[in-house]
């Protein structure tokens, strides 16, 4: 089965700078890891091939330095990595990149049977890359999956959380999956696998390379606009209890009665 | 003032360590600077009450659990008092109950409270805040040891492989003798023995109004009469002359093994005055302050799991590591009943349900941390590494690689899951029989060595139809051999064999305690190790320091022999006022 993992890196603290001008992100590579959620992506992907054979390729878009990390996911399993970098991209929105990854995946050598995401990326936590991405490609899209119970050459059955507890789904493929974090637990590289990672294939592709409409891509493509971005700032004050252990214990009483009042 | 509070109910905890062994006290202390150590000592001085000194109570031969008398927990001494720049790196001093992790993450951090640092510390604070990064070596697995009790222990930890003990990493030491007036001022490289002979020369402690001053935490130079910090960074000889007489000590004439050691007191020709106080059980005196050689910390840092389906293969495999590996900074061991335990705790309980799947095909583990320079100095490594693993019949494949923050916490997770899974194991047992406890060793022998102490410990183990998780620090052949008990039966064949292992490690020219120290519960392993006469040898040079026997009862030394000894030295054999005589003598 040909499997396409869609990888995100995200940077690895929560101390995430913003560009005051875009108010976008700034990706700068220091520290960024993969999105623990793609990482998740690729184990399942990993254990799908080692059941049926097949090949994964490992697609990201973003700055050069994200090489680095598919370069990893070729060490956990992949076998080729493709990286759409280009200053058109920059400042996409996820219908601008779900668009670029499309581009991207209509032009591989052998047709995806299955295209596997994580549920949501860390920085962004909008969840909507996999179902655009399905959209855009005209295939079914199965969100949330929590397990794979059965993958075949032409569908794939898996088990999804809803708000009221599971669903199992029979999907056709070719088409898209959203895994949840849990879904496996991502093996650590073999020596081996780091010897591949070092210099397995991994490709860096243009705009023009995937022949993507300008129009689309970028802040071009990107209906979303972000009017401001800030850090909330703290409101309310500590209240410190002082006293006797007797003292302290009346004061958190009244103060959790008066609240509950 | 520090108040000497009777031991109520209140401070049970205190009567006891993680070697789960419980003492008893008639009360305790809670000091917040020097001033106030010397204020206690000296109340209870003219008293002859015995002392205890605790720090954070993660150690695992009792040496903090009391013997009577009073507890001074040094916990709430947790200042950094300064620091000074020299030789290309920095040395930073500490109060004894500073916590490890707290340190490690400051000196990451570069935030450490400088508040009341002198105008030489602040300068040479500013200069390591722009400087390239530097740590604390020292990884004991429980980061909640304060730096006095490891120093008191000279604990290890993993990266002892590479970086030794905490012993090569302290340049500098304030120790407060009995009776609570007079200091050591000890600073590495500038008071060596004459063969065995060592001549200390102690200052006296301010106390009082210079007391206010320490606990106010102000400036680390004057703090303590300026004593603190100042003398530690200028030295004894350059703050003012001492102003009590020399004290002469012998020292021991055994010689140490050579291999890691936590066994008894530091002795050898010609040796540093700081050695002998590193690693004594806290029996000599109390320590107020720790000055810290920082190191340089590595650009990469990559954990290496290795899995075995034969444990000879791992055996030989770490002879070729030593030999072949320059950068490697520790080489940890897990056996297949450590890994097996790892697999039921992982199937059966929520706890472990997060750790990587081990293939069901491997026998034990050996973990290796890389610490290069640069990144292809750390590809170059590990792939030599690799080269050796398939030399030795293993492979590549099977082998976990640690690059990222998120891989080497998993490797983290495995490997303190591992005594965790084993504690939790035992705790179920204690559910049938409450006086179950693990049996853990604590040898260590020469690198010639490692094959024959495996075989050994395999061929008395099968003998004994033991159950067994055998784990530790494989490139210092220094395993931790613990014995888990089905029944009292099994507790008591387990102990009759660590006595036997302690003789057999001693003729292989090891040590009976290579990291936990001797503490309360290896006195025993000690005598097998040194022979008697060594051991009152060691005891005279307590006395020596300690006349009255004042600090860590039952540490080292049984009560008897400390006795014997002190009488001895008086001249008056079974006088029950022998400590006392022997001040005099």
């Amino acid at each position: 089965m040909n499997i396409v993992v869609c990888m995100k890196a995200v940077p690895s603290t929560t101390e995430v700078k913003m560009d005051p001008v875009t108010n976008t992100i700034v990706r700068d590579g220091k520290q960024s890891v993969i999105n623990p959620f793609d990482s998740s992506a690729l184990e399942e992907a990993v254990c799908i091939k080692e059941q049926l054979g097949g090949h994964i390729t490992v697609l990201s878009m973003g700055i050069p330095d994200t090489v680095r990390l598919l370069r990893d996911a070729l060490a956990r399993g992949a076998d080729e990595g493709l990286l759409l970098s280009d200053r058109a991209f920059a400042g996409a929105d996820t219908l601008a990149t779900s668009y670029a990854l499309s581009c991207a995946i209509k032009q591989l050598r052998q047709p995806a049977a299955l295209i596997v995401c994580g549920k949501m990326a860390v920085d962004g936590d909008t969840a909507q890359i996999g179902p655009e991405l399905a959209a855009t490609l005209g295939i079914p899209c199965v969100t949330d999956v929590c397990e794979v119970l059965e993958a075949g050459e032409k569908a794939i059955r898996v088990r999804r959380a809803t708000d009221g507890g599971f669903a199992i789904v029979e999907v056709q493929l070719p088409a898209v999956i959203t895994v949840a974090k849990d879904i496996r637990i991502p093996r650590m590289p073999s020596i081996a696998g780091v010897r591949f990672g070092q210099t397995g294939p991994v490709a860096v592709k243009t705009a023009a390379d995937v022949d993507a409409d300008r129009a689309c891509i970028g802040l071009n493509g990107s209906p979303t606009q972000v009017v401001r971005s800030f850090t909330p700032e703290r409101t309310d004050a500590g209240i410190s209890l002082c006293g006797t252990p007797n003292e302290q214990a009346q004061a958190l009483f009244e103060l959790v009665e008066g609240g509950l009042r | 003032m520090v108040h000497i509070k009777p031991f109520t109910l209140d401070f049970d905890e205190y009567r006891k360590d993680e070697s789960r062994a419980v003492g008893e006290a008639a009360s305790i202390s809670f000091p917040t600077c020097e001033a106030d150590v010397c204020a206690v000592l000296a109340e209870l001085y003219p008293q002859r009450v015995p002392v205890t000194v605790q720090g954070g109570r993660t150690g695992l031969a009792s040496g903090a659990v009391p013997h009577g008398g009073h507890v001074m927990n040094l916990s709430k001494m947790t200042r950094a008092l300064g620091m000074r720049a020299a030789n290309g790196t920095y040395y930073l001093q500490v109060e004894p109950g500073t916590v490890l992790s707290q340190l490690r993450g400051d000196l990451e951090d570069k935030n450490i409270n400088t508040a009341g640092w002198s105008a030489a510390s602040l300068a040479a604070w500013e200069q390591y805040t722009h400087d390239r990064p530097f740590f604390f070596p020292t990884d004991p697995t429980e980061t909640s040891a304060t730096i006095g009790g490891m120093v008191a222990c000279n604990a290890s930890g993993a990266r002892s492989y590479r970086y030794g003990p905490v012993r090569p990493h302290v340049s500098g030491l304030r120790v407060v003798l009995a009776d609570g007036a007079t200091v050591l001022d000890l600073r590495r490289d500038q008071t060596h023995s004459i063969g065995r002979s060592l001549e200390l020369l102690p200052q006296a402690a301010t106390t009082g109004g210079a007391g206010e001053q320490g606990r106010q935490g102000s400036e680390p130079g004057t703090a303590v009469g300026g004593a603190v910090g100042g003398a530690v960074v200028g030295g004894v000889g350059e703050q003012g002359s001492p102003s009590h007489a020399p004290i002469h000590i012998d020292l021991p004439g055994y010689h140490m093994p050579a291999t890691k050691n936590a066994s008894g007191y530091f002795a050898e020709d010609s040796m540093d005055a700081i050695d002998l106080f590193i690693g004594s059980d806290g029996t000599l005196g109390t320590i107020t302050l720790i000055e810290l050689e920082l190191t340089p910390t590595p650009q990469v840092t990559w954990g290496v799991s290795c899995f075995f389906e034969h444990e000879e293969q791992a055996l030989d495999f770490t002879v070729r590591v030593r030999d072949n590996i320059a950068d490697a900074s520790a080489l940890e061991f897990f056996d297949a009943g450590a890994l097996q335990i790892l697999r039921q705790q992982k199937t059966q309980g929520t706890a472990f349900a997060g750790l990587p799947a081990i293939d069901p095909h491997a026998d034990c583990c050996i973990y290796v941390e890389l610490q290069c320079v640069s990144e292809d100095a750390a590809y170059e490594q590990l792939y030599r590494l690799g080269a050796i693993l398939e030399d030795v019949g293993g492979s590549e494949q099977a082998t976990w690689v640690g690059r990222t923050d998120i891989d080497r916490e998993q490797q983290r997770f495995f490997r303190h899951a591992v005594p965790e899974s084993t504690n939790m194991l035992i705790d179920e047992r204690k559910k049938t029989d409450p006086a179950i406890t693990k049996l853990g060793s604590d040898m260590s022998v020469p690198n010639e060595r490692l094959h024959d102490v495996m075989a050994m410990y395999r061929t008395t183990l099968q003998e004994n139809d033991l159950q067994t998780a055998v784990w530790g620090h494989i490139g210092n052949n220094h395993l931790h051999v613990n014995v888990l008990p089905r029944d009292m039966r099994d507790y008591a064949r387990g102990k009759a064999l660590y006595q036997q292992w302690a003789q057999t490690v001693t003729n292989m020219g090891g040590a009976v305690s290579a990291e936990h120290g001797v503490g309360k519960l290896k006195r025993d392993f000690l005598t097998v190790m040194y022979g008697e006469d060594h051991i009152r040898a060691m005891a005279r040079t307590k006395l020596q320091l300690d006349p009255h026997g004042i600090f860590g009862r039952g540490n080292l030394f049984s009560t008897d022999v400390l006795n014997e000894v002190a009488a001895a030295m008086a001249g008056q054999a079974d006088d029950p006022h022998a400590f006392d005589q022997a001040r005099e003598a």
